[in-house]
């Protein structure tokens, strides 16, 4: 995206505010926080260690920007997909109990949708015994995502297709199952570490008794003032990571993302598919990889992440250019030459997010396709979201699998597909279009 | 298409709006608390004096749980909370905690003056604090779903939604005398709110001792 942080939510929300039955106040309160987010970063910063006194005497104190930072719950659909992705994120897969009926899974949504809305806007939960913690809303999102069993619990008739597992790519993977499925997966993203905590905590707390954790994944990003707003984010391996990405600035992430589109169809108006793959990276035989073929693998500089044949981010490759030799600039192997679109589908919104988990009793060197070892365990949580996996992922991911040079350096561990539903507006609870 | 699930949405319903329009105000001049998150006024108390926000009861398979919320005095005289009652409930009362003055322990009694509000003011009824005890419990009440309470008022009867929730807390001890069994004993049995499931350690060992049955689930 090539927007700022506010244009994108701006754009990102301009669907959501137009559903009548939505205050006019919580909008205006929304969009006064963001941009006041910007202007007040640099007082804030440059004071926030010396103000603690004065700051409490004070009768109406600048509210800190991220007090103020919603990004609105309820719309047609979900947060968390076409808004900028904040700091930090975890992703969490929920088993439902055995024996849980139709009944069962709506009680589930109801109260985890109860308690997204108010975290989101930070607000306490009824029920929250720590409710001095929601109050740094910090850009919350909390977006849901259904895997088979609550469409065969619920309405077999409503799931889709593609809604499986993906067939494995035996080239490549090494899937710990303890990353793989899950039956809801619960994606919590804000610009605060402290909110992400609570938010977990209260929904955990709210799922507990109908449901077990199946994995959580905790991602991160630049922290919140680090960059220019919008700028395309870079993984553990020092590459710019999702730089063909749709936009909210034009009609591409409506297309590709939300499915309106000839040859696509979302699943259900205003729903999406996410597909997580964890993505172990191996940073020590990466660094047996001097810059210039790091560059060679991916056919983009690490310097500003433009194609090797441009000079600028967003230039277009030139997947035909040769050099002097009569080599193709892009090789054939290149990351971007394999995974550029081979269709008019195949496009995906990648926003992903690093993890560094932390290491014990962690010495020497990691080998090529190992996945432990070393001094580091690290990696790419994978996320792309689209409104046809099969059409529209899958055909890249098969191309990357069969030859991508950036394969000898990475290892999948994890894999997930989830049908992610439409939104809700206040009085209904997500996922309430598979109860009627 | 909803309308026989009107009664859940519109508890629902109301806790989302109050939700939304205390995003600009984060601090409750009624109470100490943060946020006066959420609502869930019937009809029936829209048009009365006593408001009820954020009504919620702790979720429940024993045969007693206590019920939660704001009432907030709007009109002009003071009003006083008489009783309640609730169809998933045999007997109700209104209760309070305080220290018992033996002991020096916290104890929860029955307050059988009822509860006064002010003109203007804000009453809480909070774990750890005055509370609406349901007893004699006919059904299950689970999470998820909503059951009503009516508070019988000096200015008549007042009917509200109460979202039914886990919740760890509200495990007081009664006064010795005043119910049959401990809070605690009794309310610990929601861990066997587990019933759909069957790998989780803890509701294993409630089927092992558990000599009470669990109720069925509210209508």
């Amino acid at each position: 995206m090539t927007g700022s942080f506010d244009e994108d939510y701006e754009n990102a929300t301009a669907d959501v505010e137009q559903v009548p039955a939505r205050p006019a106040s919580s909008r205006r309160t929304f969009v006064a926080g963001a941009l006041g987010a910007g202007a007040g970063v640099a007082a804030t910063l440059g004071t926030q260690y010396a103000a603690g006194a004065s700051e409490r005497n004070s009768p109406t104190p600048a509210a800190p920007p991220l007090q103020e930072a919603r990004v609105p719950f309820y719309g047609q659909r979900q947060a968390g997909v076409d808004t900028p992705a904040p700091s930090y994120a975890l992703f969490i897969a929920l088993d439902l109990n055995s024996g849980t009926d139709a009944g069962g899974v709506q009680r589930l949504l109801r109260v985890l949708t109860s308690d997204a809305a108010s975290l989101t806007q930070g607000t306490a939960p009824v029920v929250d015994q720590e409710p001095e913690l929601a109050t740094v809303p910090a850009h919350l999102t909390v977006t849901f995502g259904f895997g088979e069993r609550i469409f065969d619990i619920v309405n077999p008739a409503k799931k889709p297709a593609w809604l499986q597992p993906l067939t494995a790519f035996e080239k490549i993977d090494q899937l710990q199952d303890q990353w793989n499925d899950g039956d809801l997966l619960l994606q919590l993203c804000s610009s605060d570490r402290f909110t992400l905590a609570h938010a977990q905590r209260m929904l955990l707390k709210t799922a507990r008794s109908m449901s077990r954790v199946r994995w959580v994944q905790e991602g991160f990003r630049r922290a919140y003032g680090s960059e220019p707003n919008g700028q395309t984010m870079r993984n553990l391996f020092g590459q710019v990571d999702g730089t063909i990405n749709p936009s909210t600035l034009d009609d591409s992430m409506d297309r590709f993302v939300w499915g309106n589109h000839e040859e696509l169809e979302p699943w259900e108006p205003g729903g999406t598919s996410l597909v997580i793959r964890r993505i172990h990276m191996n940073l020590d035989t990466w660094d047996q990889s001097d810059r210039p073929a790091r560059e060679d693998a991916v056919g983009r500089n690490l310097t500003n992440g433009a194609p090797l044949t441009g000079t600028q981010e967003h230039d277009p490759a030139d997947l035909s250019a040769t050099n002097e030799l009569g080599f193709t600039v892009i090789a054939p192997y290149a990351h971007i030459r394999r995974a550029s679109a081979q269709s008019r589908v195949e496009r995906i919104l990648r926003r992903g997010y690093n993890y560094d988990l932390p290491v014990q009793n962690a010495s020497g060197f990691s080998e090529h396709f190992e996945t432990d070892g070393g001094v580091s365990n690290s990696g790419l949580i994978f996320c792309s979201y689209q409104a046809d996996p099969l059409l529209q992922f899958l055909p890249i991911q098969e191309r990357l699998a069969e030859l991508d040079m950036l394969n000898t350096w990475t290892v999948p561990i994890g894999s997930a597909v989830f049908a992610l539903p439409a939104g809700c507006e206040q009085g209904g609870f997500i996922g309430e279009n598979l109860f009627t | 298409m909803f309308s026989h699930k009107m009664t859940r949405i519109s508890a629902l319903s109301a806790v989302a709006l109050l939700a939304l329009a205390g995003c600009g105000s984060s601090t409750d001049s009624a109470s100490n608390q943060p946020s006066s998150s959420e609502a869930s006024t019937s009809a029936a108390a829209e048009t009365s004096a006593l408001t009820v926000e954020g009504a919620w009861i702790k979720a429940a398979t024993g045969n007693m749980t206590g019920a939660f919320a704001t009432l907030t005095n709007t009109g002009d005289e003071p009003i006083t909370v008489e009783g309640a009652s609730s169809d998933a409930a045999g007997m109700v009362q209104l209760h309070t905690t305080e220290i018992d003055p033996n002991t020096g322990t916290s104890t929860m009694k029955e307050v059988k003056e009822g509860f006064t509000i002010e003109p203007g003011a804000s009453f809480e009824l909070a774990p750890g604090g005055n509370h609406i005890m349901l007893m004699q419990m006919k059904c299950s009440l689970v999470a998820g779903t909503s059951s009503v309470i009516t508070l019988d008022t000096s200015v008549g009867a007042v009917e509200f939604d109460a979202e039914v929730r886990d919740f760890s807390g509200a495990k007081e001890e009664y006064a010795p005398g005043e119910a049959s069994a401990p809070a605690h004993e009794t309310m610990s049995e929601d861990q066997s709110m587990h019933g759909e499931s069957d790998h989780s350690a803890p509701e294993a060992e409630q089927g092992d001792e558990s000599a009470e049955a669990v109720l069925p689930q509210c209508a």
